[in-house]
């Protein structure tokens, strides 16, 4: 996993999780808050009922205590593991046709002169 | 305003640059996808590049060996192993939502770029070199709807790209100039990338800050998008440098923002985007393994490797003797440096070949925006006018029009000085006889010369060179001019 204390500095992802430093100085803080849900609930285009922000505050909250218990565990000497499995397969660079684009354009809700449409995103 | 240039020099710019590649694959990088730029949009797609529910990206081999050649051909090390990572954020061109790129292990750290500096080279330190997929493009105008909607174009998206990023070691544009000059010739002599800015196979981000000299700490710093050009980049910080600095000179602070460039109206302007839009939640991807290469495939890819700008640069200084100035400008350009080589090695006079193709070559090339490999003159044929020259059968001025001729028919030198009887005269007699003529009807010049004004001299050569069209031998004129002046 990307440990808390090995993420670079320059786009450092904001908190959904405390620090490891906070974790272990103030392990009784909430280290999910609403702020938090609702920062993360906006990155994802989610809106959410104030009922729903108080749930998956306390849900996430207790997911992470959860996952406390693992760092319990004594892993001197273990390597970090990001992936399951063996490593991976490579392909070779023939190129192959893809889909047409009258079938792709098909699914798109909208479009138009071989372009995907959607509402204009700059000004 | 007071003193610009004065106020100006009391800061010292800091300069980082984050370089896009694209990669010359034949497909996408997790797709079978071809990647191929300018066809009918959406015509090179699929489900994995479409992002559609259910497909499974597999790593292209050949993407990941051209991206260690780019990190060998700069001097990097390559991680024995990476890891790739989701981006994830929400924009119409990544269809998945997310862009597979690799965040806190790299395939490649700590290498550099040398650029010119005064009698030597300076060294921009690479700090990484990550792989990722390229996104699709965005289509704003041109279309009988572009003033209430964006088309999009997926054949891009998947495109394998190589992310370079240097230490914040550049201080001026001339600087950020020289490094994406050397950058972009060191990755197409690799045959990394076909490097062409215009067409966006070669992007670039610029981070610009400012600080008072001799302060340790970086000041803010923003980042400046759309650099379409060498040109513009360099245009762009140097716009960027005095826009900050005239800030804090009037008690102001740089906010730390996205700028785009304007190159019509020759300036940055602020990009308003959502405060949130750099919270890219990166973790690991779950549908691809570490990316793992043996020693093996490292030394296939060095092996793979051809002689690089810089080394050549420093070979043809030493080799040919000539100027490291010149040898950087032959080297920017492979063919270039392959066509002077050739003349330089087959007229045995390397001052010559490089003089040549610098100032004439090169120039008429840009002239008439060919390029080198639809040049008229071949190096064989600069390689005949340049011995024709060194023989002493042709003068170096009348070598200039028998160049602009041998461009214009692609006749050999050696024709066009028979047919136009351009055969320089060095025959002592012919040009004695010529010289009698001048001294006979110039006594008041005469006079001159032997009251001491030997300056006068020049005034004989012209006159003898115009009689002959500029045929004679210039330093047989010369010499036999002070015998009949001096008596």
């Amino acid at each position: 996993m990307f440990g808390a204390d090995r993420v670079h500095a320059h786009e450092q992802p904001a908190g959904l999780f405390a620090s490891q430093e906070e974790t272990r100085y103030s392990n009784r803080m909430p280290r999910v808050t609403e702020e938090t849900v609702e920062h993360v609930a906006r990155l994802a285009r989610l809106s959410l009922s104030e009922e729903e922000r108080r749930v998956f505050t306390r849900q996430l909250e207790e997911i992470l205590d959860y996952a406390e218990s693992i760092q319990n565990l004594d892993t001197t000497g273990i390597d970090p593991m990001s992936h399951a499995g063996l490593p991976g397969v490579l392909r070779d660079d023939t190129p192959h046709d893809g889909l047409d684009q009258e079938s792709v354009l098909a699914v798109a809700p909208d479009a138009s002169e071989g372009l995907f449409r959607v509402p204009r995103i700059i000004q | 305003m007071r003193d610009w240039k004065a106020i100006r020099a009391r800061y010292e710019p800091v300069i980082g640059l984050e370089v896009h590649a694209q990669l010359k694959t034949a497909t996408k990088i997790f797709c079978a996808c071809p990647n191929r730029f300018g066809d009918e949009p959406n015509t090179h797609v699929c489900p994995v590049c479409l992002g559609l529910p259910g497909s499974l990206p597999v790593l292209s081999r050949q993407a990941v060996s051209l991206a260690m050649r780019a990190a060998l051909a700069t001097h990097c090390t390559i991680q024995t192993t990476s890891i790739f990572a989701r981006k994830n954020y929400f924009y119409p061109d990544l269809p998945k939502g997310y862009q597979i790129s690799q965040y806190e292990r790299p395939l490649a750290t700590e290498g550099y770029v040398e650029i010119p500096a005064n009698e030597g080279f300076r060294r921009i330190r690479v700090q990484r070199i990550h792989i990722e997929e390229d996104a699709g493009k965005l289509l704003h105008e041109g279309f009988a709807w572009s003033n209430d909607k964006s088309g999009i174009d997926f054949n891009r998206t998947g495109v394998p790209l190589i992310e370079i990023v240097t230490a914040p070691d550049i201080r001026t544009s001339e600087e950020a100039h020289e490094y994406l000059a050397a950058l972009r010739a060191t990755l197409v002599y690799a045959e990394v990338s076909d490097g062409n800015m215009e067409e966006g196979s070669l992007r670039c981000d610029a981070n610009v800050s400012v600080r008072r000299s001799g302060e340790a700490a970086l000041g803010t710093r923003t980042e400046i998008k759309n650099l379409n050009s060498i040109r513009n980049v360099a245009r762009a910080i140097e716009h960027e440098i005095s826009r900050q600095v005239a800030l804090i000179e009037s008690g102001g602070d740089v906010v730390q923002e996205t700028r785009l460039w304007n190159a019509d109206r020759g300036e940055t302007v602020s990009m308003r985007s959502k405060e949130e839009a750099h919270d890219y939640r990166y973790f690991p991807e779950p549908d691809l393994p570490p990316l793992l290469v043996d020693p093996e495939w490292i030394e296939s890819a060095r092996r793979s490797l051809p002689e690089l700008p810089s080394d050549r640069r420093r070979r043809f200084i030493e080799h040919y003797g000539i100027p490291a100035y010149d040898a950087g400008v032959l080297t920017l350009s492979r063919e270039v440096a392959d066509y002077f080589e050739e003349a330089a090695r087959a007229s045995g006079n390397p001052k010559a070949a490089s003089n040549w193709v610098m100032t004439d070559v090169l120039r008429k090339l840009k002239e008439d925006t060919r390029p080198l490999s639809a040049c008229p003159v071949s190096p064989g044929r600069l390689t005949e006018m340049i011995c024709l020259i060194d023989d002493g059968v042709i003068s170096g001025k009348i070598a200039k029009d028998v160049f602009e001729k041998m461009w214009s028919t692609g006749a050999p030198a050696g024709m066009i000085v028979e047919c136009e009887e351009l055969t320089q005269v060095t025959d002592a007699s012919a040009i004695e006889a010529v010289i009698a003529e001048i001294v006979g009807a110039h006594a008041d010049q005469v006079a001159v010369y032997r009251n001491g004004k030997k300056a006068a001299l020049g005034w004989f050569v012209g006159q003898v060179m115009r009689k002959t069209q500029g045929k004679a031998n210039p330093r047989l004129v010369n010499e036999l001019l002070r015998k009949a002046l001096d008596g």
